[in-house]
């Protein structure tokens, strides 16, 4: 495990940790620039960013009037359902980001626009399972989409709440191929940085709208992309973001549309956590 | 530390010796055998003499002018490398008996099987060049190149330090290879790992780990293709369809006309089809649609069996706007209990199950179908055996919104969308059928399609081997198997002229959901309708 | 012939005093029910509309009329005499003449056998005299019913006949309509029947396809369609058709409505169809009919042309009572001769009656045919009354109720006889092939819980919506007036809906069971307001709890008429009186518990609530249409 200092561009040093895996069969090792958090490529102009953290400030203060989140409390208690996502307008695309294996030297290619209707998120490209010649990568082929971690004031990380519920409900049309969503959850440790909570999406393909419920007690933890063996139930309380990744091995065209995701109490769905574990071998 | 040495001093006598070995190789020794066998490989000048010498740089295209060319030159990551590639060179081809023969011969011609780390790492990366990616008898055959019993720890001390490391790393790629290329373990797996490393080494832990996340997630898929895929053009469509339609009353319907067979050789008749899907609740709702409005053909959208595109099209109709669908409920409609009930009280918050989003406004989809290389003309034709069903579209305008882009590239590729036209009875399609078809030849693809079994070009020989193409390239001699974007799917089916199939103008032959007709899969009608034909007999009013 | 006289003695003019109404409760007795002198007799005008609200309906308030049903409805002495000088003659034909066995075999009823229930009169029991029938109240009709179903085939035949094929004429038919077909439909010359449903509508009035259009001549209705299980089908000769006319509506707009038609065979273009071969009743005629171009003519319309679907429904609504006292008097058969069998019959040295199971099988059929009886009964006195009330949602229940009790209690009672019971030797089997139709036709039971649900919620959701809508705005007040309510009546449980007590009006053995009543109707009442105002007017796709509401309504009715017999019955002293008592009590305390289990079902967050699972089953089996599960020898790897 290496521990590495890294300067950014700018006159900042920060502190990067990348903890390096002892594993030799790691699937891809990608450098990355450490990208400065504090400050963008921008000039800085003090003010500006004073008078906008401001107002996110007064903002977040009169939403604690009306209620826990800025929603009436009786609203809170007794909702069944909440859209996290709806894709409105071209703001809504913003929330978002797109990231394709091009990290790592691959050729697959993938965007994000709003569909047909003007209603939907669509999100398109194309994979190439053709990896990397650099030697060490050895798969290749995925694209990703994430959500942006929504920041408060003053660069407060925010997080959503997701206690209450228990059934993740996605409203999408793909195209017959399948995809995996993941879960971002907040971490004490750095250690745990890259795990994801993942479950699978199997699309129907086809003009007519499909309905994707998945349990939160059904995502396994991963981390780094590889399933780790110490699994455990998704803590809701502080989600950062929900993404979904096209990886199914099979170079071509895809198509992922979504009118919204949300999140809804399934009265009849009880289990806690789907996947039993077992005591090491003696 | 110990181990390294071990392989290094034995493995460049050991491996001219077993290069020597295999049958079919040529006389002429790679030019790895340059280096003498006294010198130590793994000093920094030698390395990089062999990388010199050995190896190409790559994606240079004028070092890969054909196959043979590079095999010959030695291009390769190992000595074994070119030792599968010669095995496979041979009269026999590349199939799993010459794979066994050289893994068999390692085996053989050394009880201490040294290399044997390197080998396996070779054979790993020949395998899908063989073709045997999904083969297990395979990847056991490769285990068992292990030495048996060697590996195991046999005090605490060697079970603390990761015992022979190198070994359990690469029974380890063994097992992903298998992992990723969806292979079950079995008992017979675990015997012959727990015999080379003992019952608690990583390799064991990942056949755990892999025994069980596999069963977990074997049945998590709600809309299972088989696997294989059929190989009979209609079985694929009607799956296609069936899985799109999202309606167990849907049928599939075959249209075809007699007179529409195109002789393709002297004693055989291809006859086309157009494999269509429409349900009940389409049928009843299209009957409803205004007459004056117009409907569209919209296409070709694409949908994935796996690893295999289908293109479909839609027969849909305009946005119904949103106040329309709400209809007050007679109040003289059932003879024993009010369906609404005049009360002023809504629904609580929380019993509120539904998401309070608005539906995406889209027109109601009425039938779809799946027809290989359609141009406008082939879908015309469909929508006259639609009329059959549903006469109410000999009345309604129908508007065809085609989309040009390749149809193996993302749609992000091109920036406009086809252009509508609307049909009118004189006026002749744009695309000219007859074109499209010019660039195919028949033979070649009928090859492809029925060797493997799976619609994949094999040309991908893995990551060892420098690919002549990049992957642009590669899309494009794709295309070149499947000329103009049809899939292999295009519905023929082979006819003796004696015997013509369908003398009247349209007959139908309807297919249920699982039956699996049995025609030949032949595929290789260039193309299907015949431009002249298709004018004269449409009848769609505008 | 006798039963002729009897009627005619009856329609004597000066008897009007079958109105009368004793109250007995050893206290005072007064007089809820003046004789009256007009001579309703004959004629019952039945209105369409309701009058007042009477007993169900209120129970869903957590309310309890108790004026309505105590004391319990009796008849006169003279009446008594009347009736039971009716009912001997009926009684000894079928004893005598009917072979059940034989019509079920058969499947036919001989024609003379039809002939001599006309003569008995039994084709126009409810028919008023001057149009040739008896004119019998609904209490007499019930008791002659409890003869009749001796045989279930001539039963449905009858009821087919009178409860619904000529009600309509009955109901909304002119007088000339009446004067025309009454009577020779009351004599059994003619035979009616009711034809509504069709092979694409059961219950859905908005599918029906058979259609009537004006002829040029502007005198006839050329009736088209197809007609399907229509009860004395094949030889009925006067039809009550139900087709689709185009009518103007209020906007001058024409639309389709449905309008009610007398139709004669003699008209033409009537043809019906090869008798259905059933499983039950199989002597009753069910086939289909065709109308290819009939002519009728206007005159025939009964009501108003559009105005078919409200007359339907009205036909519908009346005729279910009787069904109580049929399945009551069945019951009785079956308890007797299966308590004859178990009675002589020893195993291991003992008499099958002295084992524990089969005693409760007894106590089961015994409870049952109580509680029969008494809500028929209830409801047929209920339905005397001057006013013509509306009791629909009563009758309704009493139908649930014993169509369902009586299959229970044949398959008991077969069951006590073991495999004697099945054989065809024995009538268990006939009989429960009869009981099979029970609750499905006349309103399947389904279909009849949501209509006493949604009464019952409609008639209370008016007087509570106000309630509820102060409770979701979160008055304070309000609130905390709720919750301090609910925080005693969990503690402290004083329900004094004055059925015992000072002023009662039960008999003191019956107090424990009219304090559960209470209870039940108290908390039922809650219940409702509850579910108001989670689901309000939604909740009529909420079948589930629907449902519960429904069950726990009919078993509040039951209790009632249970208790309100019996406290009658001991005070006056009729024999068996402590028989009674103790089958009311029993089955009161029973039924108490059941409710308080449908009643915690109703809850949202209660553990017994299952309705989410189970629609969640349903969901996933019925999107694939099979059964989901892998066998249990199936394997992954």
């Amino acid at each position: 495990m290496l521990l590495r200092f890294v300067t950014c561009s700018c006159r900042h040093a920060c502190l990067g940790v990348s903890w390096m895996r002892s594993s030799p069969w790691r699937t891809a090792i990608h450098t990355q620039k450490v990208a400065c958090r504090t400050f963008s490529n921008r000039t800085f102009r003090p003010m500006k960013a004073l008078s906008a953290n401001m107002a996110l400030l007064k903002e977040e203060a009169m939403d604690k009037l009306l209620g826990p989140d800025g929603i009436p409390l009786d609203i809170y208690l007794l909702r069944q359902t909440n859209v996290i996502w709806k894709f409105d307008d071209e703001n809504s695309l913003k929330k978002w980001e797109v990231s394709t294996d091009k990290e790592i030297g691959g050729k697959s290619e993938a965007s994000i626009s709003l569909g047909k209707s003007g209603r939907t998120l669509l999100f398109q490209g194309s994979l190439n399972t053709e990896p990397a010649r650099d030697g060490k990568v050895r798969y290749s082929g995925y694209s990703t989409l994430r959500s942006k971690r929504v920041k408060g004031s003053f660069g407060k990380s925010k997080h959503y709440d997701w206690s209450p519920f228990n059934v993740l409900h996605l409203r999408v049309r793909g195209d017959g191929r399948p995809l995996m969503v993941f879960i971002i959850v907040e971490n004490f440790f750095s250690l745990h940085d890259d795990d994801l909570y993942n479950y699978f999406i199997y699309t129907r393909g086809g003009p007519y709208w499909q309905d994707v419920k998945i349990p939160f007690s059904k995502f396994f933890l991963s981390s780094r992309g590889r399933i780790q063996d110490a699994q455990s139930a998704m803590w809701l309380d502080k989600v950062n973001g929900l993404g979904i990744t096209m990886g199914d091995q099979v170079s071509g065209p895809f198509k992922f549309e979504i009118d919204f995701i949300g999140i809804a109490i399934d009265p009849a769905h009880s289990e806690h956590f789907a996947y039993e574990l077992y005591g090491k071998a003696k | 530390m110990g181990s390294f040495q071990w392989i290094s001093r034995s493995l460049i006598p050991r491996a001219s010796a077993f290069l020597a070995s295999v049958p079919s190789l040529s006389g002429s020794f790679p030019r790895l055998v340059h280096i003498t066998p006294t010198a130590n490989l793994w000093q920094k000048d030698d390395v990089k003499k062999a990388v010199a010498m050995t190896h190409k740089l790559p994606g240079k295209r004028e070092d890969a002018k054909s196959k043979e060319d590079s095999e010959d030159n030695g291009a390769a990551l190992s000595v074994y490398d070119m030792a599968f590639r010669r095995a496979g060179s041979g009269p026999r081809g590349r199939t799993k008996s010459t794979f066994s023969q050289v893994v068999d011969s390692f085996c053989e011609q050394d009880i201490r099987r040294h290399g044997h780390v390197e080998f396996i790492y070779a054979a790993l990366r020949c395998i899908p060049m063989f073709g045997l990616k999904r083969d297990l008898s395979v990847y056991h055959s490769l285990l068992k190149v292990f030495p048996k019993e060697v590996f195991v720890p046999v005090n605490f001390i060697q079970r603390m330090f990761n015992h022979y490391a190198r070994q359990q790393e690469c029974a380890l790629a063994v097992l992903e290879q298998m992992e990723h290329n969806g292979v079950w373990p079995t008992r017979e797996t675990k015997d012959i790992l727990v015999q080379v490393f003992g019952n608690k080494c990583h390799p064991i832990k990942k056949l755990h780990r892999i025994l069980y996340w596999f069963p977990k997630f074997r049945h998590a898929n709600p809309f299972p293709v088989p696997d294989p895929l059929p190989t009979d053009p209609l079985a694929v469509s009607s799956l296609a369809l069936n899985r799109i339609a999202n309606d167990l009353d849907a049928r599939v319907t075959i249209y075809q006309s007699g007179s529409d067979a195109i002789d393709v050789n002297e004693d055989k008749q291809v006859v086309p089809h157009i494999v269509g899907i429409q349900s009940p609740d389409q049928r009843e709702e299209l009957s409803r649609h205004d007459v004056n409005k117009p409907l569209y053909v919209d296409g070709p959208e694409r949908v994935w069996l796996r690893d295999t595109p289908i293109a479909y099209y839609i027969l849909r109709g305009d946005v119904i706007p949103a106040d329309r669908k709400n209809e007050h409920v007679d109040p003289e409609r059932s003879l024993y209990y009010p369906l609404e009930l005049d009360l002023d009280l809504e629904r609580d918050l929380g019993d509120d199950l539904s998401f309070h989003v608005e539906d995406v406004p889209e027109g109601p989809v009425f039938a779809m179908c799946v027809a290989g290389d359609a141009d406008q003309a082939t879908l015309a034709r469909w929508i006259t055996g639609l009329q059959e069903d549903n006469p109410v579209l000999t009345q309604m305008p129908i508007i065809f919104r085609m989309t040009e882009h390749d149809f193996l590239e993302s749609e992000q590729s091109d920036g406009e969308m086809g252009q509508e036209q609307q049909l009118a009875s004189d006026q002749e399609p744009e695309h000219d059928s007859k074109q499209r078809g010019s660039t195919y030849s028949g033979e070649a693809r009928a090859k492809t399609c029925s060797e493997s079994g799976e619609y994949q070009l094999d040309s991908q020989d893995g990551y060892a081997e420098f690919d002549k193409f990049s992957g642009r390239e590669w899309r494009r001699e794709r295309a070149k198997v499947w000329p103009n974007h049809t899939s292999p799917f295009m519905v023929t089916r082979v006819v003796p002229p004696e015997d013509p199939i369908c003398p009247t103008l349209l007959a139908r032959v309807a297919c249920s959901t699982s039956s699996n007709r049995d025609c030949s899969s032949s595929t290789s009608s260039p193309s299907l309708f015949d431009v002249q034909h298709q004018v004269e007999e449409l009848k769609i009013a505008l | 012939m006798l039963a002729r006289r009897a009627a005619s003695l009856l329609v004597g003019g000066t008897r009007s005093s079958r109105r009368s109404f004793w109250c007995v409760t050893g206290h005072v007795p007064c007089w809820l029910y003046p004789a009256t002198d007009h001579s309703l007799s004959c004629s019952r005008l039945l209105r369409t509309g309701s009058v007042s609200t009477i007993y169900a309906k209120d129970l869903f308030q957590g309310e309890l009329n108790k004026e309505e049903v105590f004391p319990f409805p009796e008849i006169s002495n003279d009446e008594l005499d009347e009736l039971n000088q009716l009912v001997a003659p009926v009684e000894k034909f079928f004893n005598e003449e009917v072979d059940s066995a034989n019509i079920d075999a058969e499947a036919k009823i001989p024609r003379e056998l039809l002939q001599r229930l006309g003569e008995l009169g039994l084709f126009g029991m409810q028919v008023p005299v001057e149009y040739g029938g008896l004119g019998l109240s609904n209490t007499m009709y019930a008791r002659l019913g409890e003869c009749i179903s001796m045989d279930a085939s001539i039963s449905v035949t009858l009821a087919a006949h009178q409860a619904i094929g000529l009600k309509g004429i009955l109901i909304a038919g002119t007088e000339e309509q009446k004067q025309k077909y009454l009577p020779k439909l009351s004599s059994g010359e003619q035979i009616a029947a009711f034809c509504l449903t069709e092979p694409g509508s059961g219950s859905d009035a908005a599918s029906i396809k058979t259609g009537a259009t004006l002829s040029e001549d502007g005198k006839n209705f050329l009736l088209n369609g197809t007609k399907v299980w229509i009860s004395n089908g094949g030889i009925a000769d006067v039809f009550t058709v139900f087709a689709r006319t185009t009518v103007p509506d209020a906007q001058g707009q024409s639309t389709d409505k449905i309008t009610a038609f007398i139709v004669e065979r003699a008209f033409g273009g009537i043809t019906s169809g090869k008798p259905e071969d059933k499983m039950g009743i199989r002597g009753s005629n069910t086939c289909e009919v065709n109308f290819e171009n009939t002519p009728v003519p206007v005159e025939n319309v009964i009501g108003n042309v559009g105005g078919g679907f409200k007359i339907a429904m009205n036909i519908l609504n009346t005729g279910r009572f009787s069904m109580g006292s049929l399945c009551a008097a069945m019951i009785r058969r079956l308890i007797a001769m299966s308590a004859e069998y178990a009675c002589t019959r020893k195993q291991f040295n003992k008499r099958l009656g002295d084992f524990g199971m089969i005693q409760e099988k007894f106590a089961v059929m015994a409870m049952q045919a109580y509680v029969m009886e008494s809500m028929a009964y209830l409801t047929a006195g209920m339905l005397d009354r001057p006013g013509m009330p509306d009791c629909s949602v009563e009758a309704a229940m009493v139908k649930v109720f014993s169509s369902e009790g009586a299959w229970v209690c044949v398959s008991e009672a077969l069951q006590v006889l073991g495999g004697l019971g099945f054989m065809k030797t024995y009538p268990y089997e006939r009989y429960l092939r009869d009981a099979r139709i029970l609750s499905i036709f006349e309103g399947t039971n389904e279909i009849l819980r949501m209509f006493i649900a949604l009464q019952g919620v409609q008639h209370s959701g008016k007087i509570m919506t106000n309630r509820v809508k102060e409770m979701k705005r979160g008055d304070v007040a309000l609130v905390f007036g709720t919750l301090f309510k609910k925080m005693k009546d969990s503690v402290v449980s004083t329900v004094d809906l004055g059925l015992t007590g000072k002023d009662g009006v039960t008999h003191p053995s019956l107090e424990n069971s009219a304090k559960k009543l209470e209870e039940n109707v108290y908390n039922f009442g809650n219940a409702v307001y509850i579910v108001l105002h989670r689901f309000g007017k939604t909740i009529v796709d909420e079948q589930l709890v629907l449902k519960r509401l429904a069950d726990v309504a009919t078993n509040c009715f039951a209790m009632t008429a249970v208790v309100s017999r019996a406290s009658r019955a001991i005070s006056i002293g009729l024999r068996n009186h402590d028989h009674e008592v103790l089958l009311a009590n029993t089955f009161c305390s029973q039924i108490y518990f059941k409710n308080n289990y449908l009643m915690s079902e109703l809850q949202k967050h209660a553990p017994e609530n299952m309705d989410a699972n189970i629609q969640k089953i349903a969901f996933d089996v019925l999107n694939q249409r099979q059964y989901l599960c892998s066998s249990p020898l199936e394997r992954t790897f």
